[in-house]
């Protein structure tokens, strides 16, 4: 079964505080009396994640996330397919949180939306 | 003490290293299958077999001098309710035999058995997220401590059995020297160490 597809929400994530980076650090560190580190890596593959947001997002958007959120990607229980917009990639990932949403301070009743994700360990279409 | 391979050694010991250390866990189930789980982001195969990726970290194992039996504790996250047909229709995986080994993913052709460590479970709690294993030797109850008591007042062998040899009319025997020869055995079939003192008791 292939797995729900993040929503297109006609506008990008901000440029500024995008994050998309190893989200853990798998080594065993010893240091050595020389001053250097016998290092070994503990995991064959580093998962990434994401964290990022949305400005100024139409209320009509943020209640789209926050449905898909919920429904779709079972509150991040489900896998979903995001593709990333800095590099056009389809990764599948699960919310790490809920879509962390503020109002926005500029009478436009839009939204600031915080998303985070972490990619899925497996195989999935 | 089991020895890695020289090569493997030799790897382990280069502070540049290709490929990723991974801890294999297999449990061996009582009168059960066998589950193979790796603590990494993505299956393993190993030996031809091929190991989940599973969350699950072991604690320290020390050894000392104060007589204690040596335990470990094993946490497995248990988020999707893996374990818990296994631990509910096998006693609580009582008994399994757990065995660990690190291996290299660039090196999965080695063989690595010699470097493998296998516990028994001793214990489990189960407390969602997790499932906690204590591992250790198996159940010192199992087993008689001393292992053999010599005596030469009492023979070992069971009455009428094959190393007693006794095929007669009598249905009882009190296991010392003077029953035995009141029944021809003696001293070929009589089970006690006759070499000991007589007043001598001896644990080994």
């Amino acid at each position: 079964m292939a797995q729900p597809v993040y929503p297109s929400l006609g506008v990008n994530p901000d440029e500024e505080g995008f994050v998309r980076e190893p989200a853990i650090d798998p080594t065993q560190r010893t240091p050595l009396e020389d001053g250097a580190s016998l290092v070994m890596k503990t995991k064959t593959k580093i998962p990434l994640r994401w964290s990022f947001v949305y400005s100024q997002l139409s209320g009509t958007n943020k209640a789209a996330l926050d449905y898909f959120w919920e429904h779709d990607a079972a509150c991040g229980a489900v896998p979903i397919k995001f593709t990333d917009p800095t590099n056009s990639t389809a990764y599948f990932v699960q919310f790490t949180d809920k879509p962390r949403s503020t109002l926005e301070g500029d009478g436009q009743a839009t939204w600031r939306v915080e998303v985070n994700f972490l990619e899925a360990i497996g195989t999935y279409t | 003490m089991p020895e890695m391979p020289a090569n493997l050694t030799a790897q382990k010991n280069q502070l540049s290293q290709p490929g990723a250390w991974v801890w294999l866990l297999t449990i061996v189930l009582p009168s059960g299958p066998t589950l193979r789980y790796a603590a990494n982001t993505e299956e393993v195969v190993y030996g031809g077999q091929t190991y989940s990726a599973f969350n699950f970290t072991v604690g320290g194992f020390s050894c000392n001098t104060d007589g204690e039996i040596p335990e470990l504790t094993m946490t497995v996250t248990n988020v999707g309710y893996v374990l818990q047909d296994y631990v509910r229709d096998y006693e609580g995986l009582i008994g399994s035999v757990v065995s660990f080994v690190q291996v290299n993913s660039e090196y999965l052709a080695e063989d690595y058995s010699e470097d493998a460590v296998s516990f028994t479970v001793v214990h489990t709690e189960n407390t969602w997220p997790d499932v906690a294993l204590t591992l250790g030797v198996p159940s010192s109850v199992r087993y008689r401590v001393p292992e053999d008591r010599f005596n030469p007042h009492s023979c070992r062998h069971k009455f009428k059995g094959y190393r007693c040899g006794y095929a007669g009319a009598l249905t009882t025997c009190d296991r010392n020297p003077d029953d035995c020869v009141a029944r021809s055995m003696f001293p070929g079939n009589y089970g006690g160490p006759l070499s000991l003192r007589r007043e001598a008791v001896r644990y080994a």
